[in-house]
């Protein structure tokens, strides 16, 4: 096999993934939500079977198409059906609620107070704090997103000269 | 390469794309969510099997059989870290703190083979260039690093205003 072959196949690859993602959209692949990343990997890894001429240029189109098509049509189902969105990406999980953790939604998602007060503390607030959450909720992509009682919140600016 | 043989990799496709899809979401959300190295490796190894599926490089009995048994040991650890707070400390680890009190945890950075460069830069990323502005630093489990204020280095709530009237 020659050098340069390889060299063809890895431009080719490259512009066939390139085209394909740019013309499916921005949302196609968003970073984030585990299945996008492991669909990024998988197509990744479609790349050097073809390099190494293990497969076909046309199998490597037709697959890595398929790939991105059925990840397309199913934003678009989930634009459409709202029920299906929940059943792909999974629900919104309140863990924890008036600054004291939710069991409930722990259990769910198989976390400890632990692994919360961790995340808690990637968000600056360490456990003596909690007292100061409204609302905490494990979003479906996995990352936690949180909310301060009213008194808490950041004073903004804007809102100190209203007041002042 | 025949037409047959392109639909049948586009079928591949599809039912391998099917299947990432549910083993993925039954996995829940901190299995991959919450990225440790371990189940950045497991992604990996996912990634890497199904193109061979895909391909019809191997049988698609064989890539189940793969694909399933790697989900099920990391649904199995992740049950397992939850019930058993041993298991949980061996399979993810303990949390290392990096600064204590506006110092710098020698220790602790040791004991994570990080130099006073890294530390300092893990709080620059977070907006803070004075450690002593940090009450607490630690190195979570999944390798990010968390940093609590002192309390006069937080940023000014609702309330304070309250306070100072």
């Amino acid at each position: 096999m020659s050098l340069v072959h390889i060299a063809v196949r890895a431009l080719v690859a490259y512009g066939v993934l390139f085209v394909l993602l740019r013309t499916a959209g921005k949302r196609t692949i968003v970073q984030g939500t585990p299945f996008d990343f492991v669909l990024a990997l998988v197509l990744g890894d479609m790349v050097d079977d073809l390099l190494w001429a293990e497969v076909g240029l046309a199998s490597f189109a037709v697959a890595v198409s398929t790939l991105v098509l059925l990840q397309t049509g199913m934003a678009v189902a989930q634009r459409r059906f709202a029920g299906l969105h929940g059943l792909v990406n999974g629900r919104t999980v309140v863990v924890l609620k008036d600054g004291r953790a939710e069991s409930a939604g722990l259990h769910a998602e198989r976390m400890h107070e632990k692994d919360l007060e961790a995340l808690l503390r990637l968000h600056g607030v360490s456990r003596e704090r909690w007292s100061d959450i409204q609302i905490a909720r494990l979003e479906p992509h996995g990352a936690l997103s949180v909310r301060r009682r009213d008194e808490a919140q950041e004073l903004e600016r804007g809102e100190l000269e209203r007041r002042i | 390469m025949d037409t047959p043989e392109l639909i049948a990799t586009a079928l591949r496709a599809l039912l391998v794309y099917t299947v990432m899809l549910v083993v993925i979401r039954v996995m829940g959300k901190r299995t991959i969510g919450n990225f440790s190295a371990f189940d950045l490796l497991v992604a990996l190894m996912l990634g890497e099997i199904v193109d061979e599926v895909i391909y019809g490089d191997v049988a698609i009995a064989q890539g189940m059989v793969a694909i399933f048994a790697l989900a099920a040991v990391e649904y199995a650890n992740s049950w397992l870290s939850y019930g058993s707070d041993t298991a949980n400390r061996w399979l993810e680890g303990e949390p290392t703190v990096l600064v204590a009190n506006g110092v710098l945890h020698r220790e602790g950075m040791r004991k994570e083979r990080m130099h006073e460069r890294d530390v300092l830069m893990e709080l620059r990323l977070q907006g803070i260039e004075d450690p002593g502005k940090v009450k607490r630093a630690t190195l979570e489990t999944d390798g990010a690093v968390s940093v609590i204020r002192e309390d006069w280095a937080e940023p000014a709530e609702r309330r304070d205003l309250e306070a100072k009237r």
